[in-house]
């Protein structure tokens, strides 16, 4: 037969339910892995900054003096670089895209100031290392 | 790992020759582009002949002054037209007897010669290697005198013993 | 004797896939010549390697087209790598075959499916941009991504895929073969079609050859021209490769050979997903390109042959980095295949050379 070849297949579609999905009534199922938008877990966060270096639109900026660290995501484009360079690791990829809205908005999140634990915590391994330091200095001065 | 490729310098007399000797072998040209250097533009050209070694040779004129004219190959390869109009509207070079050309309107852009402007940021950069680059060569010297004079010193106390 | 007219034909028009502008100049509705002019999509990207160092400029270059994406990133990645003489893990090269292969097929579905609405036949279009969303679907479930995959880096991938995902590939791609088979059917056997495709846009070996032409537009006419010959990245490993021509050199032919390639493609992939070794994906690379470094590269993209040149000058900032892509060098055989043609069978020429406007002026 010369014409009509595609007969078989638009006879089935007659029978079977459409292809298409009806959203926004109806979302198509997400794989794992999706791109989305990027969430960062503050209190682990140690604001070194190389995730805002290694992003090629921008999009994020780190302020360590007043411990903040912010993006921007509509100019983020989902390459997940800072997420692969990051070292601590404290940034993740979350599903779900920014929606449009009227205005462009930066995200900033606020590093919490440490507790008094903590900052006692941390007196402590210094001293501990100036100490060990010297103990090393005079092993040294004695071995010569 | 790449295709195999070879890289040779010539200079812009040869060019029409080249092209000649190349379409006479067989050749098809795959590129034509510029780079922009502080001395002047440099131009690429590369040839491949399929079926054969596979071998994309590349030839590159240096130097070529910003505003010049070089010649075009189109008699020998017409399908070049849209690199040799992009030599000349974004780099400025003017490209002589085209078959196809468009007397820069190709890409009809706001900035004359866009890729020759040397922007802030890259000539901070430029600045900055160029420094780098000043200081390594002054130790380089300083590292080869100190090496020079510590054999002299070493020298003559040789032939002082061997004198004795 | 008529007299001439000349029709300006786009950038913007209905039947017309790409943002190109073409003056015809018009006699008794034949076309006598034609002088095409790009420039309304240039965007200067290839500048940008002075702000993006050689890691941020693949998300660069992959955004230059859409359809093209993964060909640039890879095409990109393979040059920079050459530039610094990284050696990439096995598996990262059969990864990227794998996930370029599954592009060509994506890329030549949307032709077919194009190339159906350019004659009027949109139930083939449908069909044609359905099954070629099963390959979408693919690239969501590998990478996250649809269209831009952000999956290659320079050292390798960014992600690995487990032996279930490459199963599941083998899976779906044998399942569009039945489909498929009938779409082919309807394009190559169907009288209304071949009445539009046989004997329009004819252009003969020796000027396909003149005239430089690359890629299933240069292959229609014979001439044998296919980057997968020349061994670059993994492709060197394939047990054998001959690429698919055609010796009707007309857009016919042209649809007869991007058809084939669909199929030989899907050999390719599961060539490949048997074959694959285990290992690492991805080498850091240490260090940047050297000063007066030069590499070049080329890849056969869905559309032809597609050149990479890198240039490096000692720092993180390559000095400059050309891609050459295979619409560039097929816009002289477009010139030259509308000489002569009516001007219905136009947009139907124009289609032919698959033209990807976007990646041409970069």
């Amino acid at each position: 037969m010369g014409s009509f070849k595609l007969g078989k297949m638009t006879l089935k579609s007659l029978f079977t339910k459409p292809s298409t999905v009806l959203y926004p009534f109806e979302e198509k199922p997400q794989p794992a892995g999706i791109k989305g938008h990027i969430e960062n877990d503050i209190t682990a966060c140690t604001l070194c900054g190389t995730c805002s270096r290694v992003c090629p639109a921008g999009a994020l900026i780190v302020d360590r003096k007043a411990g903040t660290w912010s993006i921007d995501h509509f100019r983020c484009v989902q390459c997940k670089s800072c997420v692969l360079n990051c070292p601590v690791p404290c940034l993740t990829m979350a599903p779900g895209y920014q929606k449009p809205a009227r205005e462009i908005s930066r995200e900033t999140l606020q590093k919490p100031a440490p507790s008094p634990e903590e900052l006692a915590a941390k007196e402590a391994a210094k001293k501990a290392k100036i100490e060990a330091a010297m103990k090393a200095k005079a092993a040294r001065e004695a071995a010569k | 790992m790449t295709v195999k490729q070879t890289y040779t310098d010539i200079e812009l007399a040869q060019l029409l020759d080249l092209a000649a000797e190349k379409k006479a072998a067989g050749y098809r040209c795959v590129n034509t582009h510029c780079v922009n250097t502080v001395d002047g533009v440099d131009i690429i050209y590369t040839f491949v002949v399929d079926g054969a070694d596979d071998v994309y040779e590349n030839y590159r004129i240096k130097n070529v002054p910003h505003h010049g004219h070089i010649p075009s190959i189109q008699g020998y390869f017409p399908g070049v037209f849209p690199f040799e109009n992009e030599t000349q509207d974004l780099y400025g070079i003017t490209v002589d007897d085209m078959l196809l050309d468009f007397h820069f309107n190709f890409y009809s852009t706001d900035v004359s010669e866009p890729m020759t402007v040397i922007t802030p940021e890259k000539k901070a950069a430029m600045e900055k290697a160029a420094k780098i680059a000043k200081a390594k060569a002054a130790k380089a010297a300083k590292d080869a005198k100190a090496k020079a004079d510590a054999a002299k010193a070493a020298a003559p106390s040789a032939t002082e013993e061997k004198g004795e | 004797m008529g007299k001439a007219t000349i029709i300006p034909f786009g950038p913007q028009h209905p039947v017309l896939p790409e943002p190109l502008h073409l003056d015809l100049v018009v006699q008794d509705e034949k076309v006598i010549e034609a002088v095409p002019q790009i420039g309304f999509i240039h965007r200067g990207l290839e500048k940008l390697t002075e702000t993006r160092d050689y890691n941020q400029f693949i998300y660069i270059a992959e955004r230059i087209c859409g359809i093209c994406a993964v060909g640039h990133s890879l095409g990109y990645a393979e040059t920079v790598e050459g530039l610094m003489g990284l050696e990439v893990p096995k598996r990262a090269s059969y990864l990227r075959v794998i996930l370029h292969e599954m592009s060509r097929i994506h890329s030549h579905m949307l032709w077919m499916g194009l190339a159906a609405d350019a004659f009027g036949f949109e139930s083939l279009f449908m069909h044609c941009w359905r099954l070629r969303e099963r390959v979408l679907d693919l690239f969501e479930a590998m990478t996250g991504g649809r269209v831009i995959l952000s999956a290659v880096r320079v050292g390798g991938m960014v992600r690995d895929q487990d032996a279930a995902t490459l199963a599941h590939v083998q899976e779906v791609l044998e399942g569009i073969k039945d489909e498929y088979h009938e779409i082919c059917r309807a394009f190559l056997n169907d009288s209304s079609v071949r009445s539009r495709l046989v004997g329009v846009g004819v252009i003969e070996h020796d000027d396909a050859v003149n005239l430089g032409m690359v890629g299933p537009f240069a292959r229609a006419s014979n001439v044998v021209n296919d980057v997968r010959c020349k061994g670059a990245g993994a492709y060197a490993e394939l047990s054998d490769f001959t690429p698919i021509t055609s010796n009707d050199c007309d857009c016919y032919a042209r649809v007869e050979v991007r058809a084939k390639e669909i199929l030989q493609s899907i050999d390719i992939i599961e060539e490949m997903i048997a074959r694959i070794p285990e290992g690492p994906v991805f080498e850091k690379p240490k260090g940047s390109p050297a000063d007066g470094a030069m590499a070049c590269g080329a890849l056969e993209q869905p559309r032809g042959e597609c050149y990479y040149y890198a240039q490096g000058n000692g720092t993180k900032y390559l000095e400059r980095m050309r891609m050459r892509t295979p619409t560039s060098m097929n816009l002289a055989g477009m010139a030259a295949a509308l000489k002569g043609c009516d001007l219905a069978d136009v947009n139907m020429i124009v289609l032919t050379i698959d033209p990807c406007i976007s990646c041409t002026e970069r």
